[in-house]
């Protein structure tokens, strides 16, 4: 038994050893990338940078040879953005000699590092496609958390607002097909992103569109997972949600494609709910219909269907309520294929990439590479100038 | 966040239906192909002072954590699979054995749950031989030595995929009851140094047999071991050799368990530090109101 007295000695942890000593913390340099693994280090070689006091204070993410995890590899350059957890600035890398993105977290005193940075950075390691944002590296100090991130110009959300009245149906129909492809690689994935909005679809100066902001995503393995209930935007958020189902997946963020779909060809948010959920489930049925049984069966069992809170309407042709429509071939098919009240009715990502809106695009583009741009195809191009409706 | 709104209950967790763009071919293919990346080897050329016999103590007392603060089943097994990456590349004191175990629970559950673990609660259950700075420290520690590669894929990922693809209900047996028996057994495998080397997929497959084979499935369905363990193969490709040894290995493990529970009637000798016994705290967690916990002060 006297292996059980030592071992109960080993777990009776007392205060005494809290904290890592120097030496193991020194070892917390790895390399992010999985293409470069770290070469193990030996212990000399530890020691050796545990000399070295400026470097004390830091975790990082990357070799201790390799110039990257280094605050110092990084100039902050303007502030582009806050959130509720991390604000984000423009950088420059010394070390790539090019614009980066860096969002940098609070480590909070009450949870550690929040789990939506957890989640953000672990789920985008899995994630390597053109269509997603990257990841470069991961710098920490002792009070802050940095991600860095690859410079994109500017948001769909800012593209639409500096392109008031809709954009170019041929731009539509790119970047359409770009968030379906980002979507599908991650679904087939198993991560749902969760908030899918203009805002966090970032667009690069030749057009490409990348998914971005995954703090609300997570891998998911069916069909044990929970999910916390509130997690889309109000506007781009699901009949399903709204009326409470629990009972969400792929079909979420499909609703939101929708949205944006019908946004970028109209140029205005399609359902602006104003004031709380009813307000935001009339705007939709509005357009779509009040659901019942018949179309939807077990909507009037969900917990926020009640009668008297929602207005009767009757469906309408996509097409009659936005004429804009019109002006694409199949795009009031495959506004109507997303923008599905029942979410098993709704269009998947991969359904959606091979829909006949899509006919027109080089066939080419449905067997790239995961990491390789639709803008690499020939004839794949952004079109310039502001859209002026159809001649 | 004024366009947000929250009628969440805490009393009911919501769980994700089974969509078939998350179960069909490509998403387990996917599954089978990366599972390579988080799985990890032996550490006892690693660890100086650690040993597989403590892997197992602070297993048990994770396991329990988990179970008593009801956490998800998937919460357990991805500890451990952080745990045992970490002890791979990082060699660490037996006295930082149980930090390492609270931290990789604390990072699990703050990865695949809507309400993660509280810091708080964890440092009651080690008696408060860690603090919260502790963790902090060692969150980050344990976050790089796995280069933030923690969404990784353990063996409930291929559960539902496996199961899908059996004609359970047909044969007469309840889905949820071989769902259930399956989670359990994949607990406590992860709980076995033995099954740490082991792809989750092999742990999911010999875990379903094992599980099927305990409700009746030879009987039911009239077919043989050699069937049941062939369908296995067809769904996820593992030779039949490896999938009839790690049942093996899992039914014997079983029976052991059950030889130990016999043993638990003599007093439990006290190999980590048990929770302080806080009435306060103890009505409060058994109780299961939805009140928040951190309400409570210990």
């Amino acid at each position: 038994m006297s292996g059980h007295d030592r071992v109960k000695r080993q777990l009776s942890v007392s205060s005494d050893s809290k904290l890592l000593d120097d030496d193991i913390r020194e070892e917390t340099r790895v390399i992010l990338r999985p293409k470069k693994p770290p070469r193990p280090k030996s212990e000399v070689l530890l020691n050796q940078q545990g000399s070295d006091h400026r470097r004390t204070k830091r975790f990082s993410a990357f070799g201790g040879d390799s110039p990257f995890g280094k605050s110092e590899a990084y100039i902050k350059l303007e502030q582009l953005g806050e959130g509720s957890y991390a604000t984000v600035y423009k950088g420059y890398s010394n070390l790539e000699h090019k614009v980066v993105a860096l969002k940098e977290i609070r480590l909070q005193e009450e949870e550690g590092a929040p789990f939506t940075a957890i989640r953000e950075a672990s789920l985008l390691k899995e994630l390597k496609h053109a269509n997603i944002v990257t990841l470069h590296d991961i710098v920490h100090t002792r009070e802050t958390l940095t991600f860095v991130f690859e410079y994109v110009h500017t948001d769909l959300s800012q593209y639409l607002e500096r392109n008031s009245g809709g954009l170019d149906p041929r731009n539509v129909r790119l970047f359409l097909f770009q968030l379906l492809r980002g979507l599908s690689y991650c679904h087939k994935r198993r991560v749902l992103h969760r908030d899918v909005k203009p805002q966090n679809l970032l667009i690069s100066e030749i057009g490409e569109l990348k998914l971005a902001d995954f703090g609300l995503a997570r891998a998911k393995s069916v069909p044990s997972h929970t999910y916390s209930h509130e997690v889309v935007t109000l506007w781009y958020r699901p009949p399903d949600v709204l009326l409470g189902s629990t009972e969400y997946s792929t079909s979420l963020d499909m609703w939101g494609v929708g949205c944006i779909f019908v946004e970028m060809i109209t140029g205005m948010a399609i359902f602006p709910g104003v004031r709380d959920t009813y307000d935001q489930l009339d705007k939709i049925f509005k357009v779509l219909g009040t659901p019942t049984e018949e179309v939807w069966e077990g909507v009037t069992r969900l917990p926020g269907y009640k009668p008297h809170k929602l207005g009767l309407y009757q469906p309408k042709k996509l097409g009659l309520y936005w004429p804009r429509l019109h002006d694409v071939v199949q795009g009031e098919n495959m506004a109507t294929s997303l923008l599905q009240l029942n979410p098993q009715d709704r269009i998947g990502a991969d359904d959606a990439m091979i829909h006949p809106y899509f006919n027109g695009l080089p066939k080419k583009l449905l067997e790239l590479p995961d990491d390789v741009s639709i803008f690499s195809v020939e004839g794949v191009i952004l079109t310039p100038g502001h859209y002026s409706g159809i001649k | 966040m004024n366009d947000l709104l929250c009628c969440e209950t805490t009393a009911i967790e919501n769980r994700a239906y089974i969509d078939p763009n998350l179960l069909n071919q490509r998403v387990l293919n996917n599954l089978l192909k990366t599972e390579e990346r988080y799985m990890s080897a032996s550490f006892v050329n690693v660890q100086k002072e650690v040993t597989p016999h403590m892997r197992k103590i602070v297993a048990e007392w994770m396991m329990e954590v988990c179970d008593e603060q009801n956490r998800q089943d998937e919460v357990f097994p991805l500890a451990m699979n952080f745990l045992d990456r970490f002890l791979m590349v990082c060699c660490i004191s037996k006295r930082q054995l149980q930090l390492l175990g609270t931290v990789c629970m604390l990072l699990a559950s703050k990865l695949r749950e809507p309400k993660p673990l509280l810091a708080e609660t964890l440092v009651f259950y080690t008696d408060h031989s860690i603090t919260k700075s502790d963790l902090w420290s060692w969150e980050v520690l344990v976050l790089s030595k796995l280069k933030w590669d923690i969404a990784a894929v353990t063996p409930q990922d291929f559960l539902s995929h496996i199961l899908r693809r059996l004609p359970i209900l047909s044969i007469g047996i309840p889905y949820e009851l071989v769902n259930s028996h399956s989670k359990t057994l994949i607990a406590l495998c992860a709980r076995e140094y033995n099954f740490s080397g082991y792809p989750a997929s092999l742990i999911a497959a010999a875990t379903v047999i094992s599980a099927l084979c305990g409700l009746g499935w030879i009987n039911k369905s009239g077919e043989s071991v050699e069937d049941l363990l062939n369908r296995l193969h067809n769904i996820t490709s593992i030779e039949q050799d490896y999938l009839k040894t790690c049942t093996k290995q899992i039914e014997s493990m079983v029976s052991q368990t059950t030889d130990d529970n016999i043993d638990e009637t003599l007093p439990r000798p006290n190999e980590f530090t048990p929770p302080p016994t806080n009435e306060k705290f103890i009505d409060h967690e058994s109780a299961g109101t939805p009140t928040d916990v951190r309400d409570v002060h210990f």
